[in-house]
């Protein structure tokens, strides 16, 4: 059953606040392992890893730098093979799946390489198209009016026709988001899209994502170190610490406080927000007890 | 932004042709022998209506013998050379990238001076072993710049200047050392020189391999466009990248060998005639293709003209000419940029 | 679908057909005229070597000849066959009738559609200036090139007799030939029992070049009772001044198209490094001769005699220098 056949099953369900539809990313023991010439033991980047995502699903890979949360974003891009276990889109392996095929389905949305030519936003929308054509194609009207609507629904259509490197970091992020949506994938991948956007900007990004998950049925994946945002955004938290998945579950569920304080190594206070969001406080001006295990804080 | 239709495509490709048309109707007219209009438009039309007995034996041995096959050679050359100039700058993610980047033409001018030394005698030697040369580059600085099993851009760049200084630096050792005195042609080829009257067949050759190695670089001309996007973009995008790498490597290398195993060097067409290209047309690939390559093929046929006038009897090799007007317009088109 | 894919292949098929059509006519054309041949008059031919080994076919009756080398132009005019030169090259400026003749070009690079148009019988090169591509190019349009190769001063001898006999100018040759055996016989004779004068022979000045031991130069000065200091397997090699004066030469020998301002620029070399060391330098034992030296023709003869005068005119009596030097 491919991908359209299942969507269109999934639409005719009876609607619910949350339809809960059926898996749509499933990562079954995922590991991968980085292996050197030199070293006979190969180097765990990220162990063992599970968990599901649906559609309409906005999941948050969270953790401190270097603890394998890209790897785990390649993993279920399909960029990589897992070195043990399963990672799988609708059922499909997404590292077996052929590269253009994968594109049509996942969109990822990364650091972008600078720019050797010029090229005019709305064409480098219009490359997302580029998996649905083939080779000695010209694109058709449709593929222009997907790409338009794509930079309607990230709010960019005044940018069509400017150059690249001339608008801002803001402003480029958002037609990288755009050309992903024109690629019109089930599974839309962002590994640390909020990094150089103050704090404006990323509390849009964040929200126009899970607009986009509830409109366009997307699931969305995001890797982030941003403990506010993920607690505020997620639907889903994956937690990793050096390589290990700690805890996977609702922002209420993985946000407990000598976990968090272990992870990131800050002193950090966790209180229950509206909805049963957790809200994340530092506290900058505490000791962070080395000895965790010994409770409480003080005042 | 205007879309990028097909329509759109075969007029600017068709714009260009009748260019090089005029182009090559001047080169005909030009020349050290002088030849008028009327004399020329009537033997063209005689051959092209089948009366080829009926034509004047000076029409024959000047145009036909001898600058027909010259303005051909330098259309394929220009072509090639500048097909091969996009190529690379997409390949290389590098807008400084030209043909000769990797070391071809010097592998190339070593082939030919191996073959003046060991077989100085035999026709065809010297595209020959400038061919061979050529071919040989190209698989030492594959191998070189492979990393991980793949072709790396930048290691790639790295491991054909290193051969370039190094062939050359042979060649110096060479040229310095052996008493030949064939190998004093050489300056002349390293240069650039389309004056070296060919047989047909290795024009019916070149035609072929041309027509072959760029139409393989056309089939990934939307890959390259997103390619210089970044390959990690490329590829989430659907791209093969590898494949498309290897295929536009061997193309594009094999384009500069073709050109170079029988003109020389000519310098700053590969460079050049992509980005004027880029400023006229716009950077998509699937047209920059072929209107580099028909731009080429003009800007060689004009520099070959001007080489084969300027200063007439003396014919200066064409490689002077495309430096003389290349360098100035590379600072200009440099300044543009950064302007 | 179908639409793109109709597309890719209406693409690929209007840019092979343009190909095929620009390329018909032409190839009908060129076919016709190569099987034709072009060689004027439709003469008959016949097969001789020519002096670097090439087997060339050549008509019967020359006429019509273009030189590609001062050197070969000089040559066929000592021969008295200067009215069968329709072309030389811009180079060509001995005698002073070779610069009347339509040129060609320069000996390196000239034009083949001139020589075309000049339409030749004959076409005569020479190995040590022309280049094999620009024979070969002559070849593929019907021209027959004949190369001589004199690298000595008895080579030079063989040529232009060589050349008399291929242009039916025997008694010519003959004459001429025998007339500077002659001369040079004379030399030998009054340079009898003296020891050869060491000499260095300045080709270039920067870089310096001088004359390795093969060429016609190094011979020419033998004859002149000349010995070269320099000691190389290379044609023209690139010398260290400091060897040079390491083994103080007894003449510097230079030679210029115009050796009156050549006097001026010897001068300067006076005071540049290292070439002040040179004592020859120093006390004016130098001698500046005409271009004749460096050219494998009849006015070889001159210059050798030019030289042995210069270095031992005790041995020539009262003949001046200035009767032969003409260019």
């Amino acid at each position: 059953m491919n991908a359209a056949e299942s969507m269109a099953a999934q639409s005719t369900s009876t609607p619910e606040a949350r339809p809960r539809s059926g898996v749509r990313v499933n990562v079954q023991q995922a590991s991968f392992a980085h292996v050197t010439r030199r070293q006979s033991a190969p180097v765990f980047t990220l162990e063992a890893t599970s968990f599901q995502a649906r559609e309409r699903e906005l999941v948050a890979i969270l953790g401190p730098n270097a603890s394998g949360k890209s790897t785990l974003l390649r993993l279920i891009a399909g960029s990589i093979p897992p070195l043990s276990g399963r990672v799988e889109l609708d059922g499909f392996e997404t590292s077996r799946l052929e590269t253009r095929t994968r594109a049509q389905r996942i969109a990822m949305v990364q650091q972008e390489s600078p720019l050797v030519f010029p090229v005019r936003a709305g064409d480098y929308v219009l490359q997302g198209r580029h998996p649905h054509g083939r080779s000695l194609w010209f694109e058709s009207e449709e593929d222009y009016a997907i790409a338009a609507n794509a930079l309607a629904q990230v709010g960019a259509e005044h940018l069509r026709d400017r150059w690249m490197h001339e608008i801002s970091g803001g402003e480029k992020q958002r037609i990288v988001l755009a050309r992903a949506l024109a690629q019109q994938p089930l599974l839309l991948l962002l590994d640390e899209p909020t990094l150089h956007l103050d704090i404006g900007a990323q509390v849009e990004l964040l929200a126009r994502l899970r607009r986009l998950a509830e409109e366009n049925r997307y699931t969305v994946i995001i890797v982030t170190h941003e403990l506010s945002l993920a607690a505020e955004f997620a639907d889903q938290v994956v937690l990793l610490h050096r390589g290990k998945c700690l805890r996977v579950g609702t922002p209420a569920e993985v946000y407990q406080r000598e976990l968090l304080e272990q992870v990131f190594e800050a002193p950090l206070d966790i209180e229950s927000g509206p909805e049963g969001r957790p809200r994340v406080i530092i506290q900058g001006r505490r000791e962070l007890r080395s000895n965790l295990s010994s409770g409480s804080s003080s005042g | 932004m205007r879309p990028l239709t097909l329509r759109r495509m075969l007029w600017t490709c068709g714009l260009l042709c009748v260019t090089l048309l005029a182009v090559v109707v001047l080169a005909l007219r030009l020349g050290a022998v002088p030849f008028p209009l009327a004399d020329l438009g009537q033997n063209i039309l005689l051959l092209i209506t089948g009366h080829p007995e009926k034509v004047s034996t000076d029409f024959r041995l000047i145009m036909v013998d001898i600058r027909l096959p010259r303005i051909l050679l330098g259309i394929l050359v220009g072509a090639a050379l500048s097909v091969a100039g996009a190529s690379f700058q997409a390949l290389l993610r590098n807008p400084l990238a030209d043909p000769y980047v990797l070391g071809v033409s010097s592998g190339s001018a070593l082939g030919v001076i191996l073959a003046l030394l060991l077989a100085p005698a035999i026709p065809l030697m010297t595209p020959l072993g400038a061919f061979l040369g050529a071919v040989a580059t190209i698989a030492a600085v594959y191998l070189m710049g492979r990393r991980e099993g793949h072709l790396d851009s930048g290691t790639l760049l790295l491991a054909g200047i290193v051969s370039a200084s190094f062939l050359s630096a042979v060649i110096m050792f060479l040229m310095t050392t052996l008493a030949s005195r064939d190998l004093r042609g050489i300056a002349f080829w390293l240069m650039g020189d389309l004056s070296t009257t060919l047989p047909t067949s290795l024009l019916w050759t070149l035609l072929i391999g041309f027509i072959l190695a760029a139409g393989a670089i056309f089939t990934t001309a939307s890959d390259l466009n997103l390619l210089l996007a970044g390959e990690r973009e490329a590829m989430h995008l659907g791209v093969e990248v590898t494949r498309v790498k290897l295929v536009v490597y061997i193309s594009a290398s094999l384009l500069t060998a073709l050109a170079v195993s029988v003109s020389g060097a000519i310098g700053y067409v590969g460079l050049l005639v992509p980005h004027v290209m880029r400023l006229l047309f716009g950077s998509d690939y699937r047209l920059l293709i072929p209107t580099s390559a028909i731009g080429g093929a003009i800007a060689v046929v004009l520099a070959d003209t001007l080489a084969r006038t300027i200063v007439a009897p003396t014919e200066l090799p064409v490689g002077a000419m495309t430096a003389m007007v290349g360098a100035p317009m590379f600072i200009y088109l440099l300044r543009r940029r950064l302007a | 679908m179908m639409e793109s894919k109709l597309r890719r292949r209406g693409i690929f098929f209007l840019a092979l057909s343009f190909a095929v059509f620009l390329a018909s006519p032409l190839a009908r054309a060129a076919r016709q005229s190569s099987s034709q041949g072009t060689l004027p008059g439709g003469s008959a031919l016949r097969e001789v070597t020519d002096e670097t080994g090439r087997k060339v076919s050549i008509p019967l009756e020359i006429r019509r000849i273009v030189s590609l080398a001062p050197n070969v132009t000089e040559t066929l005019f000592a021969l008295g066959l200067g009215d069968r030169v329709v072309g030389d090259t811009n180079f060509c400026d001995y005698p002073p009738e070779a610069k009347n003749r339509p040129h060609v070009g320069g000996p390196i690079d000239p034009s083949i559609e001139q020589i075309a148009a000049l339409h030749p019988d004959l076409v005569v090169a020479t190995r040590a200036i022309n280049r094999l591509p620009t024979v070969r190019s002559l070849e593929q349009v019907g021209i027959p090139v004949y190369a001589t190769d004199p690298r000595s001063v008895e080579q030079m001898l063989a040529s232009t007799e060589g050349l008399s006999r291929l242009l039916g100018a025997d008694a010519a040759g003959q004459a001429l030939v025998s007339s500077m055996r002659r001369r040079l016989a004379e030399v030998q004779t009054r340079l009898a029992g003296v020891p050869p004068t060491s000499v260095f022979f300045v080709v270039w000045d920067s870089p310096t070049v001088s004359t390795g031991n093969d060429t016609f130069i190094a011979d020419a000065l033998k004859y002149a009772g000349a010995r070269s200091i320099i000691d190389s397997s290379l044609d023209w090699p690139t010398v260290s001044m400091e060897e040079v004066v390491r083994q103080q030469p007894e003449y510097v020998i230079f030679y210029s198209a115009t050796p009156a301002e050549k006097e001026s620029e010897v001068a300067e070399l006076r005071h540049r490094r290292v070439w002040s060391d040179l004592e020859a330098l120093r006390q004016g034992r130098v001698v500046v001769l005409s271009e004749a030296i460096a050219r494998p023709a009849p006015s070889l003869v001159d210059a050798i005699e030019d030289l042995a005068h210069t270095l031992r005119p005790e041995r020539f009596g009262a003949r001046s220098l200035s009767s032969a030097g003409g260019h």
